[in-house]
């Protein structure tokens, strides 16, 4: 057959309608013909051999220090530049899939990564959700594309391509989302990196911005979507990867900046039906502890390339204002360098230990220099000169004095807590700081707030002492080691570049009975998202706080910081069962009456042996199931001794997501569990074989302020009345060494043992069945039977009540914590027994007398009238609080100080609340002054377990709502 | 229960039997007045899915259509409003051709929390027109309507679209006159990263009564499946369409999509067109 050629002017016509109606596409990775993202950039160095595979087989140079990765993970290195991504089955936190970006650092550098996802949205149908992953290695490059669609919204689909150069530093990567579907969309395409707000500090060249970006209001964030030439971050310690990422097809990434999560990509985009939308980016990650300084060079070098911008290199030293003028540097607390051009900050930087720094910064100024030092800025600095506007040259800053620590108990040198306290008002405005305006003020500030030790004011010491340093100034420095030991006090003056000691003696107390375990069954650490506390400062806490037992629960991460315990010789000391707190992330669960999807709260499942290697440390995903669910996932892990716990079950939202499973789906402690008008059955329901009820332990305390436990017990004793009998813990829930004291507040469980011979299986069965207590600082016992005995211990088999049994009930707590009544809690509510001079009240709080409060036998029948519960609880009365959107939950305290609870307490646009913790008291004379100077926060308060009284001798029967 | 439904049926046929009898000394001639024409409602982007009648016009007109979409536990909204202008023109006595422009469209879209404003212009629309005799009182034309590639402001994706329809208007009586309408439309849209084609068929009725000289008042439906793979629609549409004076008329259509998977709430149409001779 012959083919004939078209004429000319027919062909022509044809190619051109053929282009029109098949459209002249350029490549694309949808379409299978991926072009290398930010071509535009080149990059020239010696190259170091490319990998990209198993992290397992990853040559260990390459791999990064901290990271979450697993062992079938894909890493990509260059020898300069490591990445890690999850395993398609693998998803970590918010991704709904694996093939997300999960360590991301300097080869053989620290990862402070959680995850860097993509996202077209807010909503958990617009993550990227991607089905395939596929591996590509050149002589030139490696790469791994992802493909799939928007985990909501299967017509759209998406594709994501990493790619790593020899002489690249940082990640070239390509998204595409193509709009199959019928539906107009408002869409993005955006890099979500989940710092996890106590980790990372994003950092933004923005006026009037810098490490300070406008709090993030979800339901406003199209007005907040603003575009940034560049975008970065380092947390601020000492071996921190610095991080930033800059737009490759277009002249700024778009976007928002949050501790808690940045999203940086297109700007919002009108998505018609066929529209493809196109990402180019390149994550650039430099440095170890110098700030973000590193990565925004890198940055700025390959933006040049693509938008010629005139540079110019800062260089200049940090020194001492003493006589030696020493150089300053190493670590952010001395000092950090902000450089900023008029009111928009370019850089940030730590000088090295040498004193000087370099950055660069776009631009040629004139520049000015924000000096900070522990925590405050010293001085707007203008610098440069004509023919060298980067020339900072060199400036002084004060240098502080430096406290040497020592704590003893007797002879023996222990662990301890040191916390500084300004002692008069000019040391409190000369040394309260921030980090550069994040985390709260501290006074003194010695470190970022979530770091190691010393985080803010405090200071961990250990046996063989302690060296920090403070600015200058008079302190009270205290000194604890937890509630079983008296509380120190020094005054001190310090003077710049002096050297002071101080030592401390404290003596043990005898608050908890013999072979009592105290234990924090709800602890976090680095392994958390939203922690950043090395493993040996979490493990020096445990010994600093003198608690016996831990429950490792990170978040979705199975730990046990075995390592760091051995590392710091506490090995028979301290024990530490491996654990999770299960975090749902992705909302997903209908409740009726909520306008928006929800997730199931945090739940904390122990003991847990780590997995090395595994995803998640071996924890399964947790997403998208039904808490009867997680229970059926978890009890064989778990074991038969193993227990599953309710975390804060009232505890608010986080980022939209709910905290506390009660209040997730509005339960109603003032109504029946299974009333159909309100969504209480859906405790009730068995999604698989157990019921989403059967947990086996809730936590009523969290925390060392009152304000989860005022509402939790409102919810255990509406549970308990009703049959629902699971024991309650109070725990610490503590992410670093200020947010949460670690064991404040904690529980002594007893199982008449010590650590040496701990045994998580019988120390696990005590919980379960009850017998023990919790508190912040008080500890009670509580037996019934006889006044002449022999009477029972705490436990939640039931006791049948003789004629004239009592209960007999004694408060301990050292002499620094007050406690002013002693409370009875039964299904017909709450009854204060004693208060006032009933009680004893230590006139010492650093001595070691008056440790037992209170003592008393009470007939069991003057205080149940049938078969009941019987929780005793010992502290402080609580503050008011009103419930006043009517869920049967108080929620609102006196806010304004009227003396009323009202509505004029109530935030604006909103029903109810906020519930308040009280502030921490100035004037000594205050009873929690002494308390909150080692606990911020404090409000003391303990309670023991339920008995369950059967009163009648006829088996107990729940005594049902009143 | 059916019993009842049939006898509603026969009313309804008895009644059309009877009116067009009782008009039968006048003329019937469903293309008397372009105020008997129907008022376009279309759900589908450029109006692909107008509505029209079987007779043929020359006319030129402008309309300004607004569109609701509100799907609260869906997380999403689109507001629109377009402008057309356009224009049709009679080739002998049985061809038509029309032209249209999209002159403007302004479009706010929710999903959740991300919002955004777009405003656009295009693209053009033809469309050519056979129509002729079906009997006494009737008219019988075969319309297609497609957007030209290339003529949207966004060049990053190719759009090309559609529609086939078979339009019958019947004169019932007088003064009023019964569209009905059945075809397909479709649409095909391509960018860098994939294409997606959407094919519906779709099938109406609209009934225009004249409430005087100058007035009409129409109410009707139609029917759409396929573009989403399912029932997409019920679109329950009345009009007002007046003559306001000499050539000018007046029009205004509202459509409501119910059932099927179409979200969009409530459709507005507002025109002014002018007869030319």
């Amino acid at each position: 057959m012959t083919v004939r050629p078209l004429p000319g002017r027919i062909r022509v016509a044809v190619v051109a309608i053929a282009a029109v109606v098949s459209g002249c596409r350029d490549a694309s990775c949808l379409r299978g013909q991926c072009p290398t993202p930010c071509a535009q950039l080149a990059f020239v160095c010696t190259p170091l051999p490319l990998y990209v595979g198993r992290v397992a087989d990853a040559p260990f140079a390459y791999r990064l220090r901290l990271a979450d990765g697993a062992d079938d993970d894909v890493l990509l290195s260059n020898g300069s530049v490591t990445a890690v991504l999850s395993a398609l089955d693998a998803p970590i936190d918010l991704a709904p899939t694996g093939g997300n970006l999960i360590d991301y650092g300097p080869a053989g550098g620290y990862d402070d990564v959680t995850l860097v996802y993509q996202v077209a949205g807010l909503l958990p149908d617009d993550a990227f959700a991607y089905r395939t992953l596929m591996i590509t290695s050149t002589p030139g490059a490696v790469g791994v594309t992802l493909q799939g669609t928007l985990d909501g919204r299967p017509e759209v689909d998406v594709v994501t391509r990493y790619e790593l150069g020899g002489c690249d530093p940082g990640l070239r990567v390509r998204s595409e989302l193509f709009n199959g579907s019928a539906d107009v969309q408002a869409f993005f395409v955006a890099d979500g990196w989940h710092w996890g707000k106590r980790r990372v500090v994003p950092f933004v060249p923005v006026e009037g911005q810098g490490y300070l970006q406008p709090e993030l209001d979800l339901l406003d964030l199209t007005a907040q979507w603003q575009p940034y030439p560049l975008a970065a971050g380092a947390a601020p310690n000492t071996e921190s990867s610095g991080y930033a990422s800059i737009a490759c097809d277009r002249e700024e990434l778009s976007g928002i900046n949050d501790l808690e999560i940045s999203a940086l990509g297109t700007p919002m985009t009108y998505v018609e039906p066929g529209d493809t939308v196109v990402l180019e980016r390149l994550l650039v990650t430099a440095g170890g502890g110098q700030g973000p300084a590193p990565a925004i060079d890198g940055a700025l070098a390959a933006r040049s390339q693509l938008v010629p911008t005139p540079t110019t290199r800062i260089h200049g030293t940090i020194v001492g204002s003493g006589a030696g003028s020493y150089p300053v540097g190493g670590d952010v607390r001395r000092v950090s360098v902000v450089i900023r051009d008029g009111d928009r900050p370019l850089t940030a930087v730590v000088p090295g230990n040498d004193g000087t720094f370099e950055a660069v910064v776009p631009g040629h100024g004139p520049f000015i220099g924000e000096v900070w030092s522990f925590g405050r800025k010293l001085a707007d600095y203008p610098f440069g000169t004509p023919g060298d506007p980067g020339n900072f040259a060199s400036y002084a800053v004060p240098l502080p004095a430096t406290v040497q620590l020592r704590v003893t108990r007797g002879a023996e040198p222990i662990w301890a807590l040191v916390t500084f306290h300004p002692a008069d008002e000019a040391t409190r405005a000369s040394v309260t700081g921030t980090f550069h305006g994040r985390f709260g003020p501290c006074a003194p500030w010695l470190g970022p707030q979530h770091g190691g030790s010393p985080a803010c004011n405090q200071v961990h010491v250990g046996p063989q002492g302690a060296e920090v340093e403070v600015p200058a100034g008079r302190y009270h420095v205290f000194a604890t080691a937890g509630p079983e030991h008296t509380l120190a006090m020094a005054e001190i003056e310090l003077v710049d570049e002096e050297v002071e000691a101080v030592a401390f003696n404290l003596v043990k107390l005898d608050v908890a009975p013999p072979g009592w375990l105290s234990a924090d069954l709800h602890v976090h650490g680095r392994a958390s998202f939203d922690s950043m506390i090395p493993d040996v400062t979490r493990a020096q806490s445990f010994a600093a706080q003198g608690v016996a037992v831990i429950a490792a629960t990170d978040h979705d991460v199975i730990g046990d910081y075995s390592v760091a315990v051995t590392a710091l010789g506490l090995d028979g000391r301290i024990a530490v069962m491996g654990g999770l707190e299960a975090t749902q992330v992705i909302p997903w669960l209908d409740i009726p009456g909520a306008d928006l999807p929800r997730v199931i709260g945090h739940f904390n499942f122990w003991p847990l042996r780590r997995l090395p290697g595994a995803p998640r440390g071996g924890a399964p995903s947790d997403e998208y199931l039904e808490p009867g669910e997680l229970f059926d996932q978890m009890e064989p892990l778990v074991g038969p001794h193993g227990l599953m716990m309710l975390n804060h079950p009232w505890a608010g939202t986080v980022s939209g997501r709910h905290q506390g499973y009660l209040r997730a789906i509005d339960f109603d402690p003032r109504l029946p569990v299974e009333d159909r008008a309100t969504n209480n059955p859906m405790l009730l329901a068995r999604p698989g074989r157990h019921r989403n009820v059967d947990w086996n332990v809730i936590e009523i305390i969290n925390g060392a302020d009152q304000v989860l436990m005022q509402q939790a017990i409102v919810l255990w004793r509406s549970l308990l009345a009703q049959g629902f009998v699971v024991p309650g813990t109070g725990n610490s829930d503590s992410h670093g060494m200020t947010d949460a004291q670690l064991g404040w507040s904690r529980n002594w469980v007893d199982v008449r043992t010590t650590v040496a011979a701990f045994d998580a299986d019988v120390f696990n069965d005590s919980i379960r069945d009850g017998r023990f207590v919790a508190g912040n600082g008080i500890v009670l016992t509580v037996e019934v039977g006889p006044p002449a005995g022999p009477r029972r211990g705490l436990g939640l088999t039931p006791y049948a009540v003789g004629p004239g049994d009592v209960v007999a009930i004694t408060v301990r707590a050292p002499p620094w914590v007050p406690v002013d009544e002693v409370r009875i809690v039964t299904s017909a509510g709450t009854r204060v027994i004693a208060s006032g001079a009933q009680l004893t009240h230590p006139a010492d709080p650093f001595g070691t007398a008056g440790v037992l409060r209170y003592e008393a036998m009470v007939p069991v029948r003057d205080l149940i009238t049938r078969d009941d519960f019987l929780i005793v609880e010992a502290g402080l009365a609580y503050p008011d609080a009103a419930d006043l959107d009517d869920d049967g939950v108080p929620d609102t305290t006196d806010n304004n100080g009227d003396g009323v609870i009202d509505q004029r307490d109530v935030e604006p646009d909103e029903d109810s609340g906020p519930f308040s913790v009280t502030p921490d008291p100035r004037d000594p004379s205050d009873p929690r002054y002494w308390v909150t100077r080692v606990v911020p926060g404090a409000w003391p308060m303990g309670f023991a377990n339920p008995l369950i009284l059967d009163l009648d001798g006829g088996g107990w029967l729940p005594p049902g709502l009143r | 229960m059916a019993s009842s439904g049939a006898a509603v049926k026969h009313a309804a046929f008895a009644l059309v039997l009877l009116a067009r009898t009782a008009a039968a000394d006048d003329e019937l001639d469903p293309c008397r007045d372009s105020i008997l024409d129907p008022v376009a409602t279309p759900v589908r982007d450029v109006g692909i899915d107008a509505q029209r009648g079987a007779c043929l016009r020359n006319e030129v007109g402008a309309s300004l259509n607004m569109t609701a979409l509100i799907d609260t536990p869906g997380f999403h909204g689109v507001l629109g409003g377009e402008l057309h202008v356009g224009g049709r023109m009679r080739i002998g006595t049985s061809f038509e051709l029309d032209l249209g422009l999209r002159v403007i469209r302004y479009a706010f879209v929710q999903n959740a929390v991300n919002k955004v404003t777009d405003v656009a212009t295009g693209p053009f629309t033809l469309g050519a027109v056979w129509s002729g005799r079906l009997g006494e009182g009737a008219q019988i034309a075969l319309a297609g309507l497609f957007e030209v590639p290339g003529t949207r402001y966004d060049q990053e994706t190719t759009h090309l679209a559609g529609e086939l329809t078979v339009v019958v208007s019947a004169a019932m009586t007088v003064h009023t006159v019964l569209h009905a309408r059945l075809g397909a439309v479709g649409a095909s849209a391509s960018s860098v990263g994939g294409r997606t084609n959407r094919l519906a068929l779709r099938a109406g009725a609209d009934l225009a009564r004249a409430v005087g000289p100058r007035l009409t008042l129409a109410g009707g439906a139609d029917v759409q499946a396929g573009w989403y793979a399912g029932l997409d629609h019920v679109n329950l549409r009345l009009a007002l369409h007046a003559r306001l004076t000499g050539p000018w008329r007046g029009q205004l259509g509202l459509g409501f999509p119910i059932g099927g998977e179409e979200r969009t709430n409530a459709i507005v149409a507002l025109g002014v067109l002018r007869d030319l001779r």
